[in-house]
C-alpha cells in the first residue's frame, strides 16, 4: 500500500518526518498535541491498515496508561490535591494531567515513527545520506545485503545441527546452546565467503578516486511545491511557539494558554502540516478520478 | 590481434616451493572463446587471477603478462577495472549491494560516473539481459541463475573487452547453467567480447568454444580447438578423458582414432554410420537386477505446505524406497524435492500422511535416518576437520574408519574452509555417517563437483550400499544418477509422477535422460550409460 | 584498522559542540521552563558524538577487505538479533559487537555498534529510542575496544566475560534507559530517575548476564575466527 506522499522525493519525506517529530516533541499544548496525535494515527492507519489499529490498542494505549501511572505514583507536585495516600503523599491533578500529556506525546512520536518506517525505506534513506557519507552508506548497503543471507544461513545451520544429532530443542538452554554454536558457524562461513565479496568489489574498481553515488530519485515540480508548503507552514508554527501563544504549563500549576489569534493561526497551520501527507494523497486521488474514472 | 599474452609466467604461493604456475606461455586473440580445464588444484584459478590485476594473489612471480601490448602491471587501475571483467563461482558472494539496480550501478559508481549516465547504462543492460521483471527486486528474492546473470551484467555495464569466468555455473542447476552459458556465448558472438572460462560442464561449452586449454600441475599441456582435442584424446590424462562429453567418451572407446562428435545430434549420426553395414544383433542390454530385501522407507499420501493458506508443496505423495538401494529423486526446481527430504527427516512436519521407516512410524525410530543438507557448510563450526569429526561423539577407531571410507584421512588437520568443495561434501558425509544412520538423505550431493570428485563420490555411495545402508538422494545430475542409482523417481508439481529402476527410468524418458541414451535410442533400445553403449557397440561389431 | 584513523580535531570540535548543546539546554530550561527541549537536545548530542567517528571513517578510505569484514560482523550482529527474537533476553548482538571491537579496534567497534543497531531497526522498526540504542551499542564497542586495546588481555575469557557483562548491563542499559527517562517522565528528580532505572533493571541484568555467558563460552572462538581471516587476508 503506497500512498502518493511516499512516492515523492526522499528529501521531502525525510524533512516532513523530522519536522513532525520535532514539533511533536516541542508542543505540549493540548490542542497541538491532539492534532499531532490524531494526524499520526490517521496516517498510520492509512499506511498500515488494520495492523496499525492493533498496535495502537494493544501496545500504545497501555503505554500511555503506564506513563501516566508512573508519573503520578512517583511524583507528587502540584496544588490540586485529589487524594492523599496513606504514606502522606498527594495524588494531584497536575501529575495526572502532565503524565497523560507526556504519554500522549510519546505515543504520537511512536506513531510518527511507524509512518516513517513505511515511507522512508532504506533506499530513500541512503539517497539522502549516501552523498554525504559514502563509506558509511556503502557499509549499510552491504549490511542490508548480508542480513537476509546470514539469517537464512543461520536458520539452516541451526536446523542442520539439530538434524545431525548435535543439538536438541527440548529445553531452553539447548536452544540457546545450539543458537550460539550456529552463530559461531555462521561467523566462519560469512568471513570466509566475504573474501570473494572483497575481490568482486576490487575487480569492479572499488577504491578508485572519485566514487559517485547513484540515485534513482529525481526532483519533480510537485516536490518543490510540497517543500514550499511545508516551509511556510513551519514558519507559522514556529512563530506560534516563539510568541509564547502555544505554551502550556503543568507543574506546579496547570496553566494553558487560551485562544488567541496567534494560537488559532498557528494551530491551523499545524493542522494542515500534520495532515499534509493525507491531504496530498487525497488531492492526487481526486486528480486520478477526474482523469480516468469518469466512466 | 593478440589481446593478452603471457610470457614465461612462473608463480609460487608464499610458504610453498612448488610452482603453482610453471612456465606459462599463452596468447589470447581478441574475440576468442577459450575454455580452460583441469583437475582441481591444477592452477587454473591462479592463472585466471593473474589476468586481472585487482585479484592477483600475492607470491613470487617471474615472467610477464601483456594486455594489448603493454604490461598488465603498468595499466592504470581505472582501465584495468573497466577493460577486464571477472566473474566468480559463487553467485551470492560477488554481490555487494542489496538491490538489483544498485548492483548494476556499483561498478560505474566506483568509476565516478554521473547518475544520468548510470541510469542509461543500467537500462541498456537490463534490456539486453532481459532483467526487466526483476530490476527492482531485492537480491534476496532472486534465484541462483538470476544472481549469476546479474553478476555478469554488472561486469558488462562497465564495457569490458575481456571477461574472465571462474567456474561460473558450478553452483547452478542445469537449466540455469544452460541459460547462463548461452548468454555468455551471445555476448561473445554479438559484442566480440573475449571470453576466458574455466568450466567442468564441457558438454555445453564445447559447442561455443574456439579453443581448449588443459592444465596439469601448473602447466598448459594442451592448447587446441575442441575438435582437435577429441582427435588426440588418447594422449591426454585420465581426468581429461573423464570430463569429456558423453559423445566423445563413447567415440574414443569404440573407435581407434579420428575426430569425435561433439553434440548429441552429431553423435546420433555417427553411431548410425558406425553400425551402417552391420546387422544389429544386440539392441538391448540386460539391466542389473536389484535384490529385494524389504522396504526401508514408506511414504503414503503425504501432504505438506509452508503457509496455512498457501499451495501444497507436497500433494498426496506416495513412495517406497527398497532397503539397501541408492534411490534418486529427480525433477526441476520447485518440484518439492528438498522439502520432501526435510519432511522425511523430521525437520518439517507433514500436514497429513504416513511415513514408515523399516515398518515403524517415523517418529519412533529417529536415530536411523539423517539428512545431509545441500549447503554442507552449515555443518561446520570447528577449526579442523578432525575437530569436526570428533564433535559427533564417536570413538577414535570409528572416526578413522569413516575418514578412510570417505577419503579425507589426509585432511584431518586442515581447516574445513581450506579444503575444496568436493572434499567439504565428503567431510559433511563423514560427519553424518559417524552417527551411524540406516538411511541417508542427500540433497544435491554432486553440486559443484568435477568429474573426478563425482567418480570418487559414487564409489563411496557404492561402499555404503555394500554395508547395507539405504541412500535417498535428490539430484539434478542425470549422468551421475544414471551411473549410480538403482531406482529413480521423477517429481513434478508437488508429487512423484514415476518410479522405475534406473535403466527403465532413463530409457523410458524422452528428454529427461542421458546424452548416451538420446544419441543411441534410434539403434539401441535401452542404453543409458556410456558403458551400456560401448558394450553393445563392441558386441555388434564383433564378427 | 589497528592503526586508528582518529583525528584529534574532530573529537575536540565534537566535545565543544556537545558542551555548547548542554549549555543551551540548561539555558532553555531556565528561560522557557520546559522539559520538551531535552529529547531533541539529547538526540543532537548523540549525533554530535557520532560525527567525529564517522568523519574519520569517511576520511580514511577503508580498503575493500576492511569494509567487507566490518559489514560482515555488523550483519552477523543484526542477523543474530533477529534470530533470537523469540527469546528477548538473549541478545548475542552485544557479544558480537564486543568481539568486533576487541579484534578490530575501538573505532571500528563504535561504528559496528552504531550501524548494527541502526540497520537492525530497519527490521524491527525505528522509533524515538533508535538514537539511544545506536549510541549505547556504539559506546559498548568503543569501551570494549579500549579495554582490550592491549592484546595480552584478549585471551582472558574471565576478563572478557566480566567486561562484556558490565558493558551490556550498565553502559548499554544506562544509555538506552535514558531515552525512557526523556520520553516518559515529566521531570528529572532523583525519584523519576530511580523509577525508570528500576523498571528496566531486570531486563538490563539479564542482557548483561547473557552477554557475559556468551562471551565466556564462545568469545575466544569468535576472536580466533576473526584473527584467522586477518591472517588469510593479510589485513593487518
Amino acid at each position: 500500500m503506497t500512498d502518493a506522499f511516499s512516492r515523492r522525493h526522499p528529501t521531502v519525506n525525510l524533512i516532513f518526518f523530522v519536522a513532525a517529530a520535532v514539533f511533536a516533541m516541542l508542543f505540549n499544548h493540548p490542542v497541538f498535541l491532539g492534532i499531532s496525535f490524531f494526524a499520526a494515527l490517521c496516517y498510520a492507519v492509512k499506511l498500515k491498515g488494520k495492523s496499525a489499529f492493533r498496535t495502537f490498542f494493544f501496545a500504545l494505549l497501555p503505554l500511555l496508561v503506564f506513563v501516566t501511572l508512573l508519573n503520578f505514583l512517583v511524583n507528587h507536585y502540584g496544588v490540586t490535591v485529589l487524594y492523599t495516600f496513606r504514606s502522606g503523599n498527594n495524588l494531584t491533578l497536575e501529575t495526572i494531567a502532565y503524565g497523560a500529556v507526556t504519554g500522549a506525546l510519546v505515543v504520537a512520536m511512536i506513531l510518527w515513527f511507524m509512518c516513517y518506517n513505511e515511507v522512508v525505506t532504506e533506499d530513500k534513506f541512503m539517497h539522502v545520506f549516501g552523498k554525504r557519507m559514502p563509506n558509511a552508506a556503502l557499509l549499510i548497503l552491504m549490511v542490508l545485503r548480508f542480513v537476509p543471507m546470514y539469517s537464512k544461513q543461520l536458520s539452516e545451520t541451526y536446523a542442520a545441527r539439530k538434524n545431525a544429532g548435535l543439538a536438541s530443542d527440548e529445553r531452553k538452554i539447548d536452544i540457546i546452546k545450539n543458537g550460539v554454536s550456529s552463530v559461531s558457524g555462521v561467523i566462519t562461513w560469512a568471513l570466509e565467503h566475504s573474501i570473494e565479496t572483497a575481490d568482486s568489489m576490487k575487480a569492479r574498481g572499488y577504491g578508485l578516486k572519485g566514487r559517485t553515488n547513484y540515485s534513482r530519485f529525481t526532483f519533480a515540480p510537485a516536490d518543490f511545491a510540497l517543500l514550499f508548503v511545508m516551509l511556510t507552514l513551519s514558519a507559522l508554527i514556529i512563530a506560534g511557539k516563539i510568541s509564547g501563544a502555544a505554551d502550556a504549563l503543568y507543574n506546579p500549576v496547570i496553566k494553558i494558554d487560551g485562544a488567541s489569534p496567534m494560537l488559532v493561526l498557528s494551530s491551523i497551520a499545524y493542522l494542515i502540516f500534520c495532515f499534509l501527507p493525507l491531504i496530498y494523497d487525497w488531492k492526487e486521488e481526486m486528480k486520478w478520478n477526474r482523469l480516468y474514472a469518469k466512466t | 590481434m593478440e589481446q593478452i599474452i603471457c610470457k614465461n609466467l612462473n608463480f609460487s604461493y608464499p610458504l610453498s616451493d612448488e610452482n603453482a604456475l610453471d612456465n606459462i606461455n599463452l596468447s589470447v586473440r581478441k574475440g576468442e572463446f577459450i575454455v580452460l580445464c583441469g583437475r582441481s588444484g591444477c592452477g587454473k584459478t591462479t592463472l585466471l587471477r593473474h589476468m586481472k590485476a585487482a585479484v592477483t594473489p600475492a607470491g613470487k612471480r617471474s615472467g610477464e603478462i601483456l594486455f594489448c601490448g603493454k604490461p598488465l602491471s603498468e595499466m592504470n587501475s581505472r582501465d584495468a577495472a573497466m577493460k577486464i571483467g571477472f566473474v566468480m563461482q559463487d553467485p551470492d558472494n560477488q554481490i555487494v549491494t542489496d538491490k538489483v539496480w544498485h548492483e548494476l550501478a556499483f561498478g560505474l559508481e566506483n568509476l565516478g560516473t554521473e547518475s544520468s549516465v548510470i541510469r542509461l547504462k543500467a537500462a541498456e543492460m537490463a534490456a539486453y539481459f532481459g532483467m526487466k521483471d526483476w530490476f527492482n527486486k531485492k537480491i534476496s528474492e532472486l534465484s541462483g541463475g538470476q544472481k549469476q546473470l546479474l553478476n555478469l551484467a554488472s561486469v558488462m555495464v562497465m564495457n569490458p573487452e575481456v571477461i574472465i569466468f571462474d567456474e561460473p555455473t558450478s553452483q547452478l542447476d542445469p537449466v540455469a547453467a544452460g541459460n547462463f552459458l548461452a548468454t555468455v556465448s551471445k555476448i561473445n558472438r554479438e559484442l566480440g567480447i573475449t571470453v576466458i572460462m574455466t568450466e567442468h560442464r564441457l558438454e555445453e561449452v564445447f559447442a561455443y568454444a574456439d579453443r581448449v586449454l588443459v592444465m596439469e600441475n601448473g602447466r598448459i599441456t594442451v592448447d587446441c580447438t575442441p575438435k582437435e582435442l577429441t582427435a588426440s584424446i588418447k594422449n591426454t590424462s585420465e581426468f581429461v578423458r573423464l570430463s569429456m562429453p558423453a559423445t566423445v567418451r563413447i567415440h574414443s572407446a569404440v573407435c581407434e582414432n579420428g575426430e569425435s562428435p561433439l553434440t548429441v545430434n552429431e553423435g546420433a549420426r555417427w553411431i548410425s554410420d558406425f553400425l551402417k553395414d552391420k546387422e544389429i544383433k544386440f539392441n538391448r542390454i540386460i539391466p542389473k537386477k536389484f535384490e529385494d530385501k524389504g522396504t526401508a522407507l514408506k511414504i503414503k499420501n503425504l501432504f505438506f505446505r509452508y503457509d496455512a493458506k498457501g499451495a501444497d508443496i507436497l500433494e498426496n505423495l506416495s513412495l517406497e524406497v527398497p532397503k539397501g538401494s541408492i534411490f534418486a529423486i529427480m525433477g526441476g526446481n520447485g518440484a518439492g524435492k528438498s522439502t520432501l527430504l526435510k519432511v522425511v527427516s523430521g525437520q518439517l512436519k507433514a500436514i497429513s500422511g504416513k511415513i514408515e521407516i523399516f515398518g515403524e512410524k517415523a517418529v519412533k525410530s529417529k536415530a536411523k535416518i539423517l539428512y545431509l543438507p545441500q549447503n554442507v557448510q552449515t555443518l561446520f563450526t570447528r577449526k579442523t576437520v578432525l575437530a569436526e569429526l570428533e564433535e559427533m561423539g564417536a570413538d577414535k577407531r570409528k572416526i578413522n574408519e569413516i575418514a578412510a571410507l570417505t577419503g579425507i584421512e589426509k585432511l584431518l588437520d586442515r581447516h574445513p574452509y581450506d579444503i575444496s568443495g568436493g572434499e567439504q561434501q565428503r567431510l559433511g558425509l563423514a560427519k553424518i555417517l559417524l552417527k551411524e544412520p540406516e538411511i541417508l538423505l542427500l540433497d544435491e550431493p554432486t553440486k559443484g563437483m568435477d568429474c573426478e570428485f563425482k567418480a570418487e563420490f559414487a564409489k563411496i555411495l557404492e561402499a555404503l550400499k555394500a554395508e547395507g545402508k539405504t541412500v535417498v538422494m535428490v539430484s539434478h545430475d542425470i549422468e551421475f544418477c544414471s551411473v549410480c542409482a538403482d531406482f529413480c523417481a521423477m517429481m513434478f508439481d508437488s508429487t512423484v509422477v514415476s518410479v522405475k529402476d534406473s535403466n527403465g527410468f532413463f530409457a523410458g524418458n524422452f528428454f529427461y535422460t542421458t546424452s548416451a541414451n538420446r544419441m543411441t535410442r534410434h539403434v539401441f533400445e535401452n542404453c543409458v550409460t556410456d558403458k551400456d553403449v560401448i558394450s553393445l557397440c563392441k558386441k555388434n561389431i564383433l564378427p | 584498522m589497528q592503526k586508528e584513523y582518529s583525528s584529534v580535531k574532530y573529537y575536540a570540535a565534537s566535545a565543544a559542540f556537545i558542551a555548547l548543546l548542554v549549555a543551551v539546554t540548561g539555558l532553555a530550561r531556565t528561560f522557557l521552563n520546559g522539559k520538551e527541549f531535552y529529547y531533541p537536545m539529547a538526540v543532537l548530542i548523540i549525533v554530535a558524538a557520532c560525527v567525529p567517528f564517522f568523519v574519520s571513517f569517511e576520511k580514511k578510505k577503508p580498503s575493500a577487505r576492511e569494509l567487507v569484514v566490518v559489514a560482515c560482523m555488523t550483519a552477523i550482529a543484526v542477523a543474530s538479533r533477529a534470530a533470537f527474537y523469540a527469546l528477548p533476553t538473549v541478545k548475542p548482538m552485544c557479544a558480537i559487537v564486543i568481539i568486533t571491537a576487541v579484534s578490530l579496534g575501538p573505532q571500528t567497534g563504535f561504528i559496528c555498534g552504531v550501524l548494527s543497531m541502526f540497520a537492525s531497526n530497519f527490521i524491527f522498526g525505528h522509533g524515538p529510542w533508535t538514537p539511544f540504542q545506536m549510541l549505547g551499542m556504539g559506546a559498548v564497542g568503543l569501551i570494549a575496544g579500549l579495554i582490550f586495546y592491549n592484546k595480552k588481555y584478549r585471551s582472558n575469557r574471565f576478563l572478557l566475560a566480566a567486561a562484556g557483562g558490565i558493558l551490556g548491563f550498565a553502559l548499554y542499559g544506562l544509555i538506552v534507559d535514558l531515552s525512557s527517562l526523556f520520553m516518559f517522565s515529566t521531570g528529572f528528580s532523583l525519584k523519576n530517575i530511580l523509577a525508570i532505572y528500576a523498571s528496566g533493571f531486570s531486563f538490563n541484568l539479564s542482557h548483561g548476564i547473557t552477554t557475559a555467558v556468551i562471551l565466556f563460552v564462545a568469545g575466544n572462538a569468535f576472536t580466533e575466527k576473526l584473527d584467522r581471516i586477518k591472517i588469510k587476508y593479510g589485513m593487518f
